[in-house]
């Protein structure tokens, strides 16, 4: 993967602390300045069009709004808890610094990808060119999809410097670079795409109900109910109201708690209202406006710019792989093939047909697929 | 042949003929038994277009009759929208009402509890999934007239016709940010 950062990339000390009140080195003084947006700033909403432009010409992958230090130091921390988990660790060798919302996430989505035998499906993007004269907004090309398996077999847990364990660690690092600039990203479950439905990925977010089969995901307690948003059914309102999930629910303000989690904005849901798959985008900030739905303040902060560009804009960065461009990212089960169509690329319950999300005018297929 | 779902249908009115919805849902317009009966009116009229279909005299007349039975599945379509909403709404309503607002079945004394709305719902969606694919799958067309006979370009479909899958291996290495632990 190739990612291209911001010229006035927002840098996390080495030695960051969680410190409260916050100091300089606090992560949620360097996630406070993520926000900043005067000129010169790292998210001033023509720099930051500029730079998704020229990364999308250029071919990247995605768009840091921080330093490769503060990658690295962020994505290192989530690889350590995934590790742990899947090597049944007890967490000594995860940083204390992290929030216990971190820790909980990463375990969950290293046990589930564990569990559920899961790979990663990139679409294999190029940049195209511009809509039109006068309109930048980037259109792609897609050639299908790459693969990598995201799960350890028996023999690479007992010995992971073999060449397949390295690959699929190679795996889980362009995950977190994905999930961290904003992917929309698929967790395929549903019995409609599969030939038995599997675990579906929301279930470790469910409330606990009335239906007396459906217990409280383990994330359930770190989490707050999303109103509304924008994706799938979700934006007409009713379908998805109240269906989906905000995590974590430490992140309430406008400003970052102290200590502060990495993980601010998750946002997850279903894609449909029956069979559904699942969705999961890291968001910029939560929607913490009430009565606006979260477009106004830092939620709706990016609006201009994600407009412009129809990239998704999360904390961290920006990245051309959205569901309305027709570019999601899958967690699938390694079994599963995507069903590629002229309309809807690959189609997955939620986005069988043409939805009126779509924008088709962003992609096209590459004369190979034809 | 069209099927015309009796036996499914059928299985989807003993339900509705025993649900008990819940709590009243206030303002509510049409309520969700409105909802049903229309929808059953709508299957009914879907199932006498698909008899006569399926006993009609040569592709002609069976293209005729396509258009109507696929406006009737439309609206069948409309109406399943249309349930999903009201039985969302009421199930919200239900988990709010105040506990011993229900009437609980015996084995669920503790719960707020009726699974009678989300089977309907379900039944309902597959019934109506399966018929879109048996309607898809054993229609006659009604051919479309052209002004001009050299024009070829097909009616794009919502679904899409489907393009090559191509899955090939990601080929990765370590990312510049990565500094493994010494």
């Amino acid at each position: 993967m190739d990612f291209a950062t911001a010229a006035n990339a927002v840098n996390l000390a080495e030695n960051f602390n969680q410190n409260s009140p916050a100091n300089g080195d606090s992560v949620s003084t360097f996630i406070d300045n993520l926000f900043q947006n005067g000129n010169g700033q790292v998210r001033n909403p023509a720099t930051m069009t500029q730079g998704m432009i020229a990364a999308a010409q250029a071919n990247n992958d995605g768009y840091w709004l921080i330093t490769d230090q503060a990658v690295g130091l962020i994505l290192t921390n989530w690889l350590s808890i995934w590790m742990d988990q899947i090597n049944n660790g007890n967490g000594a060798h995860i940083d204390p610094r992290l929030t216990q919302t971190d820790i909980a996430l990463f375990r969950q989505i290293a046990a589930y990808v564990q569990r559920n035998e899961i790979a990663l499906f990139v679409p294999n993007l190029d940049y195209y060119g511009p809509v039109d004269v006068g309109n930048a907004t980037p259109v792609y090309t897609i050639d299908g999809y790459e693969k990598v398996d995201l799960f350890f077999t028996g023999p690479e847990l007992a010995n992971m410097q073999l060449d397949t364990a390295i690959g699929k660690i190679l795996g889980i690092m362009a995950f977190m670079e994905l999930f961290a600039t904003g992917a929309h990203i698929v967790a395929i479950s549903s019995g409609q795409d599969l030939p038995h439905a599997g675990q579906k990925f929301w279930s470790l977010f469910q409330k606990s109900s009335y239906m007396p089969w459906r217990n409280a995901g383990p994330l359930n307690q770190f989490c707050r109910t999303a109103y509304m948003h924008s994706h799938y059914s979700g934006a007409k309102g009713l379908s998805n109201l109240g269906s989906a999930y905000a995590y974590p629910n430490t992140v309430t303000t406008e400003a970052a708690p102290s200590p502060c989690p990495f993980v601010c904005s998750l946002l997850v849901d279903d894609t449909a209202h029956i069979a559904a798959n699942s969705f999961l985008q890291l968001e910029g900030w939560p929607g913490t406006k009430a009565g606006n739905y979260g477009i106004s303040g830092r939620h709706g902060q990016d609006f201009a710019v994600h407009q412009a560009t129809k990239w998704n804009i999360s904390t961290y960065g920006a990245s051309p792989f959205s569901e309305k461009r027709g570019t999601t990212v899958f967690l699938a089960p390694t079994t599963w093939q995507p069903d590629m169509r002229v309309t809807t690329w690959a189609a997955y319950q939620g986005a069988k047909t043409l939805q009126s999300w779509y924008d088709t005018a962003l992609i096209r297929p590459t004369a190979n697929l034809l | 042949m069209l099927n015309a779902f009796s036996s499914e249908w059928n299985a989807v009115w003993k339900l509705v003929e025993t649900l008990k919805p819940g709590v009243a849902v206030k303002d509510q317009s049409p309520t969700l038994t409105e909802l049903l009966t229309s929808l059953k009116m709508q299957v009914t009229t879907y199932q006498q277009l698909v008899g006569a279909y399926n006993s009609a005299q040569g592709a002609e007349a069976q293209a005729a009759l396509t258009a109507k039975i696929a406006a009737s599945l439309e609206e069948i379509k409309a109406l399943q929208t249309q349930i999903q909403s009201a039985i969302t709404v009421q199930m919200e309503a239900n988990k709010n009402a105040p506990t011993g607002a229900l009437q609980m079945p015996q084995d669920f004394p503790d719960k707020v509890y009726n699974p009678g709305l989300t089977d309907l719902n379900l039944q309902i969606h597959s019934v109506i999934s399966a018929m879109e694919v048996d309607f898809a799958t054993h229609t006659t067309k009604p051919s479309t007239p052209s002004d001009d006979p050299e024009d070829e370009t097909p009616d794009i479909e919502k679904e899409g016709s489907p393009i090559k899958s191509n899955v090939t291996d990601m080929k990765l290495t370590a990312p510049s940010w990565y500094k493994p632990k010494k």
